[in-house]
């Protein structure tokens, strides 16, 4: 009988971390990222990487556009650091 | 039934605390007019030991620039797993860019650093040009850089 109640118990614990889980980290995460899975090719004609070239794609990432922009991270869902809370998302502006 | 009880008591007693330990912080950095391209810029935290916690975020989105983000790449051993899911577009000069991101309370008044590394094209790379405190006090206290970025705060 005790057996019994601490299966029970065992699955009532599992079941409330579940629904709570649930909360936390959306359907949504457990979407496949496709764009996390494709590794990008450099296929850029100007390979002349050793010299100081940061960030000359302004037009590739919209660093140049006016006015109020809401960007949407490339991949919605933060890596599992311990930093961020469970499948949190971030939200980003710029002005 | 007081065995399912005690039970239910632990593993709900286990779950709330990790679910009410997190907050929304905001990072707030404004960009001077430095007169050229987009910056990238890489946001990560340290602990207290000095030693890399982890990535909170990259503004740029080619990886092979990410060399020029030297105390990040030092880091990470320049590991774009770490910034997945958390890279966005760079910052043009003059503007302002808001991240608000659901961060676990612990990183707070426990020794960490919030670290900026910046870097523009043609120009010189700023490793760690903005080093702060992960403090309840530095809440809204604007932190001056020292080449592209004209200022950096948080609020939580």
């Amino acid at each position: 009988m005790t057996y019994r109640n601490l299966l029970l118990a065992a699955c009532a614990g599992t079941g409330i971390l579940v629904a709570f889980g649930s909360v936390a980290m959306p359907f949504g995460t457990f979407e496949r990222n496709t764009k996390s899975a494709i590794t990008l090719i450099d296929d850029d004609d100007d390979d002349n990487d050793d010299q100081r070239e940061a960030s000359n794609d302004c037009g590739d990432d919209d660093c140049g556009a006016n006015g109020s922009v809401m960007q949407q991270p490339q991949s919605a869902t933060p890596p599992a650091n311990g930093l961020f809370a469970p499948g949190s998302k971030p939200a980003v502006q710029m002005n | 039934m007081k065995p399912f009880l005690a039970m239910l008591a632990v593993t709900t007693a286990l779950t709330l605390p990790g679910i009410a330990s997190a907050g929304q912080v905001t990072f707030t950095t404004t960009m001077r007019d430095y007169g050229g391209p987009g910056a990238y810029l890489a946001y990560y935290v340290t602990d207290a030991s000095g030693k890399y916690a982890g990535s909170l975020w990259m503004a740029g989105g080619k990886a092979k620039y990410y060399q020029h983000l030297s105390g990040w790449t030092r880091a990470t051993a320049g590991n774009t797993a770490e910034i997945n899911g958390i890279t966005g577009a760079s910052v043009g000069a003059g503007r302002s860019l808001s991240i608000t991101l659901d961060l676990a309370d612990t990183l707070f008044d426990a020794g960490y650093q919030l670290h900026i590394d910046s870097a523009a094209e043609d120009m010189r790379d700023a490793p760690n040009e903005i080093v702060v405190p992960l403090t309840a006090d530095g809440v809204g206290k604007p932190v001056r850089g020292t080449r592209y970025i004209a200022d950096f705060t948080y609020t939580r």
